[in-house]
C-alpha cells in the first residue's frame, strides 16, 4: 500500500492508519532527500498513524527541495509562497483521496520551512507542526491566526546554518501569531537526532492526545 | 615505529543495556568509555576494549533505542572477528551454547580454526584461535577468566565488488601487504602486527547493496601514530588514489579523518594519540558519562535523555 504514488499533483509515499483516532503525519524531507526518507521516523513518532510523504519538487544540483533558494539561508519567497500553496492544495487532494483528517506537519530542515511558511500562509491546512531546525520563511511575515495550534520547535544550539537569534525570531512569530509553541534548544548541530525524536515522540502523545 | 592495522571498528546497535550485557557480560570485553556521538549527543558512544583500551582491541556501538536492522550488502563490513587463545574454542563454543548465543559450526580459513556467531543484534562476529595469544594479558575482572579472554580484533571482513581498488588503498596508504587468495577472500596484513593486523576481502562482483541499521558496521578505523602521520596518509590518499578525506575531527581520544575507500566502505584513519586515559584514570575507565568540553555545559540535558545501561559488568 504504501509505494510511490503519481496519481495526485505531487509524488508521494502514502502509507495508511494501523490504529484509530490519531492524526496522519504530514513527512516532508531535508534537502537532497526524498518521499522515503521520513517513513521510519513517522512510524516511531506516532505508531499506527497514516504518513503522507510527498518529494520536494524543485531539484538544486539533483537534490530535491520543496523552494527555491537564492543561497544558504536565503529564500526566493515568491517561489516559497507558490510552492507552499502548492502542498496546501496536496494535502486537500490526499485528505480527500485517502479520507483523512487534517495532518500534523513533521518537517527536517527545508520540509520545516515550508512547514512554517504553510502554517502562516495556510492555517487552517495543518493540525500542527514539528519543526526541526528551521528558520524564518518570510523577512515580512504575514498576518496570521494559529490559535490554539500546537507547534514544537526544535533548533540546534550549535547548528551552522540556522543562527540562534534566527530560530528565536521564528518562535516569537509563532507565538505571535497565537500558537501553543514548545521551542527547545538542543545540545546538537543541524543533524537530526535521537533527542529529536525522543522529544517529539513525548510533545505528539501530550499534545494531540 | 609506527603501528599500523585496525584502531577500532564502529557499529550500530539497538538498546543500549543490553549490547552493554552482551560485550561485557557475555564476551568478557571491559566498557572502557561511555560517551556520546559527539556529532548526536542523544546518542550513546560506548567503547569496549582490552583493560587500557589500546588501538586494536576497540569495538565501539551507537545505540539507537527504536534501530531498524540493517542487511549485509555489498559496500559493507561484513564480519568484525576477534582474538583468542588456540585451547579457548571449547570454552566460547560451550558459553554459546549456555548464553543462547547464535553461533556457526567450527570452521577453518587461512589454516586458522574459527568460531562464527552473532550479537543479539544480529552482528556477525567470529573468535579466532591465535597461538600465543594466551601470553597476552586479557582483561580477567569480568565473568570471562582470563586464559580464555578475548584480546583484541583478529580482522575486519569486507564484503566488495572486487579486491583490488580497494588493497590498493590498504597497501600504499594503511601499512598492509597483500597475502594469500582462499576462494573469494583475498587477505592483506601488516607484517609484524598482531593486533588487528588484517583486512580480508570478500570479493562477490554484484550483489545486494547494504542497509545501514542494527547491527551493521557503520565505519573501520585504521591506525596513525599521530597527526603528522595521519596528514601524509591524506595526502597519499589524494595524490595516488583521487580519494578526498573530511577535515580533522577531534574524538577527544583520537583524532580522525573519514573517506570512503573504492569500494564504498567507510574508512577512518585514527591517531594512537592521545589515548582513552585523558580524561579519566586508568582504573576508572568506562564508570562515567564522559563529555568533551563544547557538551559539558549540557551535561544535565543529555544525561536525562539518554537511555539506561543497566549494570555492566
Amino acid at each position: 500500500m504504501d509505494l510511490p504514488s503519481n496519481d495526485l499533483s505531487m509524488i508521494h509515499r502514502f502509507s495508511p492508519a494501523s490504529a484509530e483516532g490519531l492524526a496522519p503525519l504530514l513527512l516532508l524531507h531535508g534537502t537532497g532527500g526524498d518521499e522515503t526518507d521520513l517513513l521510519p521516523l513517522g512510524g516511531l513518532l506516532s505508531p499506527g498513524a497514516a504518513l503522507l510523504s510527498p518529494r520536494g519538487r524543485i531539484l538544486e544540483n539533483g537534490m530535491p527541495r520543496f523552494f527555491r533558494r537564492l543561497a544558504e539561508g536565503v529564500f526566493d519567497e515568491a517561489d516559497l509562497r507558490l510552492r507552499a500553496r502548492e502542498l496546501g492544495a496536496f494535502i486537500e487532494e490526499a485528505r480527500e483521496h485517502h479520507g483523512l483528517d487534517r495532518p500534523i506537519a513533521v518537517g527536517f530542515s527545508n520540509g520545516a520551512n515550508i512547514a512554517s511558511a504553510l502554517m502562516m500562509l495556510a492555517p487552517e491546512t495543518l493540525a500542527g507542526a514539528v519543526l526541526i531546525r528551521a528558520m524564518v520563511p518570510f523577512a515580512e511575515p504575514p498576518e496570521f491566526d494559529l490559535q490554539g495550534k500546537p507547534v514544537l520547535l526544535l533548533s540546534g544550539g550549535m547548528d551552522p546554518i540556522v543562527p540562534a537569534e534566527n530560530a528565536a525570531r521564528l518562535a516569537r512569530q509563532f507565538q505571535a501569531g497565537g500558537a501553543t509553541l514548545t521551542h527547545e534548544t538542543l545540545p546538537t548541530g543541524h543533524g537530526l537526532g535521537q533527542m529529536d525524536l525522543a522529544i517529539a515522540r513525548e510533545w505528539l502523545a501530550a499534545s494531540f492526545a | 615505529m609506527s603501528q599500523h592495522g585496525i584502531h577500532h571498528v564502529t557499529a550500530i546497535a539497538g538498546p543500549a543495556s543490553r549490547n552493554v550485557g552482551f560485550y561485557t557480560r557475555t564476551l568478557g570485553l571491559r566498557l572502557v568509555k561511555r560517551t556520546v556521538n559527539f556529532d548526536d549527543p542523544g546518542t550513546w558512544h560506548l567503547y569496549y576494549g582490552d583493560e587500557a583500551g589500546a588501538p586494536g582491541t576497540i569495538l565501539t556501538f551507537f545505540p539507537w533505542e527504536h534501530a531498524a536492522p540493517g542487511r549485509l550488502g555489498v559496500g559493507e563490513t561484513q564480519e568484525t572477528v576477534f582474538r583468542v587463545p588456540e585451547g579457548a574454542i571449547g570454552y566460547w563454543t560451550h558459553r554459546f551454547l549456555e548464553k543462547g548465543v547464535a553461533f556457526d559450526p567450527i570452521d577453518k580459513r587461512f589454516g586458522e580454526t574459527v568460531l562464527a556467531f552473532r550479537d543479539p543484534d544480529g552482528m556477525r562476529l567470529a573468535l579466532v584461535a591465535v597461538p600465543g595469544a594466551e601470553a597476552e594479558p586479557g582483561w580477567s575482572a569480568g565473568e570471562v577468566p582470563a586464559e580464555h579472554a578475548i584480546r583484541g580484533f583478529h580482522s575486519v571482513s569486507l564484503l566488495l565488488e572486487e579486491a583490488a581498488p580497494t588493497g590498493a588503498v590498504l597497501t600504499d596508504v594503511l601499512g598492509f601487504a597483500q597475502g594469500a587468495t582462499e576462494g573469494s577472500v583475498t587477505r592483506f596484513q601488516v607484517p609484524g602486527t598482531a593486533m588487528g593486523g588484517i583486512v580480508d576481502i570478500r570479493a562477490v562482483g554484484g550483489f545486494l547493496k547494504p542497509r545501514p541499521g542494527a547491527g551493521t558496521v557503520h565505519h573501520v578505523a585504521f591506525r596513525a601514530a599521530d597527526d603528522a602521520e595521519e596528514a601524509a596518509m591524506a595526502q597519499k590518499l589524494r595524490e595516488n588514489h583521487r580519494i578526498a578525506t573530511t577535515e580533522q575531527k577531534d574524538r577527544n581520544y583520537f583524532r580522525s579523518i573519514y573517506f570512503r575507500e573504492p569500494g564504498h566502505v567507510l574508512f577512518e584513519i585514527a591517531t594512537d594519540q592521545p589515548g582513552f586515559a585523558v580524561d579519566e584514570a586508568p582504573a576508572a575507565l568506562g564508570q562515567a558519562l564522559k563529555l568533551p568540553d563544547f557538551l559539558e555545559g549540557h551535561r544535565s540535558r543529555i544525561e536525562g535523555h539518554l537511555p539506561s545501561l543497566g549494570e555492566p559488568a
